[in-house]
């Protein structure tokens, strides 16, 4: 099995049996975007909502720009534009709302899911929000998105969306 | 050109050197508390990409317990004190505390007791801190946390540096000693601001270019 691990801000798009695995999803959002049709996938691991037009050396932490890129990339091994499925996961607010987080996971939420709006890409499941961490595992050939998070009893629960 | 690139061994040294302090008097408090002996190893101070945090933790997904507690004042960042669920439940128990069953279901009492743990360990931490380096500098209250070990560290990177590619942990393990395996970790994780302060404090500014 092709696994890839994919760091806080980056994003990778690949083909077939790949398997792409992000850890420590917090109130960050994982993005997972598919192409059915010619099995090509890509995730990227949404840090904050807007990059607000800025040239920035890491595009990949941005909902806006970030998203942008994992397209490119699936474009660039022959994924199409149309018929899209995406998957989200992540969105946390694992210190609740202090103030000084501001709800950032709740806004990378809304980032998230309008630029995949305006990309006519359809959200076919998530797992967002909530106050724990996720990490995620996301099979481009079945389209399965494994999610991992601590639940009851200090143990990790495994479920899939 | 950021900060980071002129960050040299002589500054690293600094930070660990502090972190060594800090940590130690962190220990002092808590070994006091305890009644019982505690150590601590020689800190590691690690500057690394946001994107590759998840590298240095040996199992990233191991669920650990503890509390974050911002600082304010002069500098700003937030220090992490985190333990092994395991580590937790004896350290409570020492405390005269009923043992909880599940960390991931807390009730009040234990919750505000990891807390008031976090709360002593980087008061004592933040207090040397001040002394060492001059300044102004005060402790928040703490947020309690129970989660996966990679999760906590990178969501508090993210709250501390607003979304820096670069992040600078001064790390320390701690035992308690006496038979009784306990361990954890106080981890300082400072912004690119207060890293600038500290280095011009003690002398080692870095200059503009």
């Amino acid at each position: 099995m092709n696994k890839k691990i994919i760091g806080i801000g980056e994003y990778a798009a690949s083909s077939g049996d790949a398997i792409l695995v992000t850890l420590g999803l917090g109130s960050c959002v994982g993005v997972c975007i598919r192409d059915k049709k010619n099995m090509i996938g890509g995730m990227v691991h949404v840090m904050l909502p807007d990059s607000g037009g800025k040239e920035n050396a890491k595009p990949g932490k941005y909902a806006d720009t970030g998203l942008m890129l994992v397209l490119d990339e699936m474009k660039k091994i022959g994924s199409s534009s149309f018929n899209l499925e995406a998957k989200i996961a992540g969105g946390a607010a694992m210190f609740g709302n202090s103030s000084k987080t501001m709800d950032i996971g709740q806004r990378n939420i809304e980032a998230v899911k309008n630029m995949l709006k305006k990309n006519n890409i359809k959200i076919i499941s998530e797992d967002v929000g909530g106050n724990r961490a996720r990490s995620i595992e996301y099979s481009i050939s079945s389209g399965e998105l494994m999610i991992k998070k601590v639940g009851g009893g200090e143990k990790v629960e495994l479920f899939k969306i | 050109m950021s900060i980071y690139d002129h960050i040299d061994q002589m500054r690293l040294d600094a930070l660990k050197e502090m972190g060594n302090i800090g940590a130690g008097n962190a220990a002092t408090s808590i070994s006091m508390m305890l009644d019982k002996k505690v150590d601590i190893n020689v800190p590691d101070v690690k500057l690394i990409p946001l994107s590759k945090l998840w590298e240095i933790f040996e199992d990233p997904e191991e669920v650990v317990s503890g509390a974050m507690i911002g600082v304010g004042g002069d500098l700003s960042g937030a220090i992490l004190f985190l333990m092994h669920s395991e580590s937790i439940k004896k350290l409570l128990e020492l405390m005269m505390l009923p043992r909880p069953e599940d960390l991931t279901q807390l009730d009040e009492i234990t919750r505000s007791a990891i807390g008031e743990l976090g709360n002593i360990m980087c008061s004592s931490y933040v207090v040397s801190l001040s002394n060492f380096t001059g300044m102004n500098i005060h402790s928040l209250p703490p947020n309690v946390v129970v989660d996966m070990i990679a999760a906590i560290v990178s969501e508090v990177s993210l709250i501390t540096t607003e979304g820096d590619d670069y992040i600078i942990l001064i790390e320390t393990n701690m035992k308690v000693e006496d038979n009784i395996d306990i361990s954890g970790y106080i981890i300082y994780i400072p912004d690119q601001e207060s890293i600038m302060r500290i280095f011009k404090q003690i002398g080692l500014e870095i200059k503009d270019e």
